[in-house]
């Protein structure tokens, strides 16, 4: 155990822990200073983090490693994907932290609100920086519970009846995990995690119990990364405020899911081993079908939102498909896909919760003529429909250009149909909101409806969603630039775990 | 900086688009194109551009560009003046930043990038009017373009899949080391055949270009269609081709196209939708010309230049006659000049540049192997685009409407683009204009056109002449009328309710909700953990 710079990755999800337990402390009516703690910390975790990437391009190895029990070690690293996963975390909640505080402006019980959102950004910080199953599992759990307030804030039946099903799913996929967890522990296979997987020694002879272990697992973080069948909580938890919604999309509970797909394939099994056992082709085949199957459904929403998540259980499962196909190319597309889908999704989150707090907005009918009330946001509502339809020059074409060339070098040309049928399905879904909003005549409705926001509230409305979608935009623009994205994961691929 | 000027103007002023002073500068926007294709050969690598971006200029996209730069600009002077709403000015320089970065494009990426925001920023363009009609036209157009679209991605995956992101310049080669792909090298072909309007895929263009504003339906009928053609030369691999007979009957559905859209052109009555059928006539010439191309690849260097000349004759003279349905031709004597001198070049009328042009093609042709029947079917091809002009001009008579007074100086502009650049080009390009001053060439160019004269007259002193029809969308009509694919449906945002996708989708409605009742969610659960505990337990 050391306490020195090599323990940085703690100190990250350290940072907001106590951040979470200071707002606790402080009390709903502090606002000014909880808004400061909240911000400070967000700046401090990113400013934490930059540390950390300089020292990882130097070839420092950072880690915290305490014994819990012999054999069960508590580790947090930070290798390349875990510092993937946490910039997109510690940049979207910076921004995001703004956007809810303009959100929730005036609504009553903030304090409990942030307190669990920075619980939130602690548990998704030790998942990405978690160093083997064990510790993962732990932050992964955490990530659930934090997250159950979050959905429910509202406190209507509706919100209950939601949360119930949230955790209904979670629980239950996070004691396939622990089961799986113990299994691979009987079997001796838990290490930490290392690229290309750690299970060689134990496979000899061990295959079937090695298949269940893997579709506990798969199962396990299937639910948090809404896999068919187990998506169904996900557009349920619609009913939470949209900064939640943004969250839960685009980094937190989606995400974690996927990281942890993303983990096992690479990481704890490694994808040779996968492929010998024929997972890989069961979580590929699954991947498929839930990213038509959430695509088709989406088409039926006539709620924003729900049309929304509905596309988010389509989009990132792109993650697990782009993993599972394997190959570099494939792998690059899916790992890529983790940023450029929640950079996107954001943004369209951003925007529904704009309309819907500006002119009140739920369903897409209203949506007739709001490229003239709503500009800005309706541009950046478009950037990300574009985006999430994988067209150039959006990140989200960048993702697509690598699974599907990835797809084709593996051999797996089917997977090219699935992604036009993707496409083709994203584009029915989005292009007509985006033909409403900006091919429609206004409705009588949609003029009357006064504007309900301040000048600051939209302001801190509308310049988060600005960013984002800019980020969205200049993903794809700029990715042969170093530091993006792309370049991190290209490196990431080619480089391995260092 | 010609470059960045080039593709950063239009992009800057869509995002400025919202201001008036904007409107002043739409024909500004299209000029530093121009200026790409007067300087020389160059090329630029910008890296830090989506998958890294190679751009240039080369003897293929040269005319394309001074295409782009001239008649696109003419037609912006014409929107300049009679268009002034703030959306179609953005619309309008999207598509030209998408079709310029696909003409300069030089990467595989790069071109496609540029060919979906235009054809994705032609739907503002379609759509403009508002009407019931350019409604469901855009829709349709939209529908089939990103249809072509996926087909054109695909393809590119397969090259990715082996190649990366490559120069277009680099293909042939290293298809030669990796073998043909033919299932990329169709995709691409179909996927660009769309834009091209080829039959069967033709159905959106008879419908896009004519309910589009004037210089809209101008630049989609005489510039976007041939960014199309450009995707063929620079995309599409003639070894797939080569060895097949596929190059025979593409030329023959081509041939075939051009006669079937030009009668299907003499039943229409409105100007516009004769002058959108046309250009699928002129489109299947073009294919005709480059599916010989394909089958006989030696003969590339002689036929593109002359694909070139086609390019910027067809490209001012349609563009011109469409500014000329946005007038009234037919009512002074400048308007039946101004008319006659586009249409007369279309018809491939001595001295002009179809006449060029068609020479110049028959001459290639006559350079391959056992092409005989083709070049008389290209010939013959003259007296039905003859018969479709006369036609047109009858309709022009007849349409009342004459929406402005006066001639906007924009369209003799057009005309005498129309009329100079083909000449301009083939002396360029090292083609002999004097071979077509002989005299039996001469004839060769006008006797076409004297017996779809004496045609249409022999057709009016008909005692009775039969009415034909054939409806606008052709075989999309028939669509119509079924019920399970209505294609006239409004995308599912406004799904009627007895719409059919509907109906597909309700038993997923249907489990959707079973899978949200709380019981199901503890048995589905408890079911994996007891199937997985079972995988686990007959190991042992």
């Amino acid at each position: 155990m050391s306490w020195g710079l090599t323990a940085l990755p703690l100190y990250v999800v350290l940072m907001s822990l106590v951040t979470s337990v200071l707002i606790f402390a402080l009390g709903e009516d502090r606002q000014i200073a909880r808004t400061v703690l909240n911000l400070t910390a967000a700046v401090a975790k990113l400013a934490l983090i930059a540390i950390m990437i300089v020292g990882i391009q130097a070839g420092y190895h950072f880690e915290f490693r305490a014994p819990l029990l012999p054999g069960l070690d508590f580790v947090l690293i930070a290798d390349r994907m875990t510092m993937l996963f946490s910039i997109l975390s510690a940049v979207l909640w910076l921004i995001t932290t703004v956007y809810a505080i303009g959100y929730l402006e005036r609504s009553p019980d903030r304090a409990r609100f942030f307190g669990f959102f920075s619980l939130c950004v602690a548990a998704t910080m030790g998942v990405a920086a978690a160093g083997n199953l064990f510790t993962f599992f732990i932050f992964y759990e955490l990530l659930t519970l934090a997250t159950w307030p979050l959905v429910v804030h509202r406190g209507t039946a509706a919100a209950f009846a939601a949360g119930r099903i949230y955790l209904g799913y979670t629980l239950v996929g996070g004691v396939l995990l622990l089961v799986g967890l113990i299994g691979l522990y009987a079997i001796g296979g838990a290490q930490d995690f290392v690229l290309g997987g750690a299970l060689g020694s134990v496979a000899q002879g061990s295959d079937r119990a090695l298949q269940g272990i893997f579709l506990l697992l798969m199962f396990g973080f299937g639910v948090k990364a809404a896999l068919l069948p187990l998506h169904s909580w996900l557009p349920r938890a619609m009913v939470a405020p949209a900064p939640v919604s943004a969250l839960l999309h685009a980094v937190a509970v989606v995400k974690a899911g996927a990281f942890g797909l993303v983990r096992l394939v690479q990481d704890v099994f490694g994808f040779e081993l996968s492929e010998a056992l024929g997972m890989n082709s069961v979580l590929m085949v699954l991947a498929s079908a839930t990213v038509i199957y959430g695509s088709v459904l989406a088409l039926r929403q006539s709620d924003l939102k729900r049309r929304l998540a509905y596309s988010t259980v389509s989009q990132v499962s792109y993650v697990a498909l782009g993993v599972a196909t394997g190959g570099t190319l494939a792998t690059i597309g899916g790992l890529v896909h983790l940023v450029h889908q929640g950079l996107t999704k954001i943004t369209l989150f951003f925007c529904a919760g704009n309309y819907a707090e500006g002119l009140g907005i739920h369903n897409i009918q209203e949506l007739d003529g709001m490229g003239r009330r709503m500009p800005v946001t309706s541009v950046c509502f478009t950037v990300g429909a574009l985006g999430m339809m994988g067209m150039p020059p959006m990140a989200g074409f960048i993702s697509k250009w690598y699974l599907g060339s990835g797809a084709a070098a593996a051999g797996q040309h089917w997977i090219i149909a699935v992604l036009v049928a993707s496409t083709l399905l994203n584009a029915a879904y989005f292009l007509p909101l985006v033909h409403r909003i900006w091919f429609r005549p206004l409705t009588d409705a949609g003029r009357a409806q006064p504007m309900q926001l301040g000048r600051l509230r939209a302001g801190a409305l509308v310049i988060p969603t600005l960013i984002v979608a800019v980020l969205a935009l200049g993903a794809g623009v700029l990715a042969g630039l170093p530091l993006s994205p792309l370049f991190w994961v290209q490196r990431l691929v080619a480089g391995g775990a260092a | 900086m010609i470059l960045a000027l080039a593709l950063g103007l239009p992009l800057l002023l869509a995002l400025l688009a919202q201001g008036e002073r904007v409107q002043r500068l739409l024909p500004f926007a299209s000029l530093p194109f121009l200026a790409l294709a007067l300087l020389p050969d160059r090329s630029w690598e910008l890296d830090w551009l989506m998958l890294g971006v190679t751009l240039g200029t080369d003897t293929l996209n040269r005319p394309f560009l001074l295409l782009l730069g001239s008649a696109w600009s003419t037609a912006a002077w014409f929107a300049m003046d009679r268009l002034t709403a703030p959306r179609f000015r953005v619309f309008w320089l999207l598509t030209l930043a998408g079709i310029g970065l696909a003409f300069l494009a030089q990467d595989l990426t790069a071109f496609y990038a540029g060919y979906a925001v235009m054809t994705l920023a032609g739907y503002g363009l379609v759509v403009h009017n508002g009407t019931d009609a350019a409604r469901r036209a855009a829709r349709i157009y939209l529908i089939l373009g990103l249809l072509g679209e996926v087909c054109i991605v695909s393809g590119l995956f397969l090259f990715a899949s082996q190649f990366g992101n490559l120069p277009v310049s680099e293909l042939a080669t290293a298809l030669a080391r990796s073998g043909p792909m033919d299932a990329a090298g169709w995709l691409l072909f179909v996927g660009f055949a769309v834009k091209m309007g080829m039959l069967p895929v033709h159905v959106w263009l008879p419908l896009a270009h004519p309910v589009a504003p004037v210089p809209a339906s101008a630049v989609l009928s005489g510039i976007i269609v041939k960014a199309g053609l450009l995707g063929w030369l620079r995309l599409v691999p003639a070894e797939v081709f080569t060895a097949s007979a596929a190059p025979f009957w593409l030329a023959m559905l081509g041939l075939a196209g051009a006669f079937y859209a030009a009668l299907v052109a003499l039943t229409q009555d409105k100007p516009k939708v004769i002058l959108a059928w046309s250009t699928v006539s002129q489109m299947g010439l073009l294919l005709c010309l480059f599916a010989v191309s394909l089958w006989q690849p030696d003969l590339r260097p002689v036929l593109f230049p002359v694909l070139g000349l086609w390019v910027l004759h067809h490209g001012c003279n349609k563009a011109a006659l469409f500014l000329a349905a946005g007038h009234a031709p037919t009512r002074s004597w400048s308007g039946r000049l101004l008319f006659a001198l586009p249409a007369l070049a279309l018809a491939g009328a001595p001295l002009t540049g179809g006449a060029l042009a068609k020479a110049a093609a028959k001459d290639g042709l006559a350079l391959a192997d056992g092409i005989d029947p083709i070049l008389t079917l290209v010939t013959l091809s003259s007296i039905t685009t003859s018969l479709l002009l006369l036609h047109l001009y009858r309709s022009m008579h007849a349409s009342a409407d004459s929406p402005e007074p006066g001639i906007h100086p924009s369209w003799p502009t057009m005309v005498a683009l129309g009329l100079a650049l083909p000449w301009l080009w083939m002396l360029a390009t090292d083609m002999d204009p004097a071979a077509g001053l002989t005299l039996s060439k001469l004839w060769a160019a006008s006797w076409p056109i004297l017996i779809a004269a004496l045609l249409l007259l022999a057709w009016l002193r008909l005692p009775v002449r039969p009415a034909w029809s054939w409806p606008q969308d052709d075989w999309l009509a028939l669509l119509r009328h079924m019920p399970l694919i209505r294609l006239t449906f409004p995308l599912p945002a406004s799904i009627p309710a007895d719409w059919s996708l509907q109906a597909l989708v309700r038993p997923f409605n249907h489990i959707e909700r079973l899978l949200t009742a709380m019981p199901v969610v503890g048995t589905l659960l408890a079911l994996l953990a007891a199937l997985i505990w079972w995988a686990l337990a007959s190991q042992a």
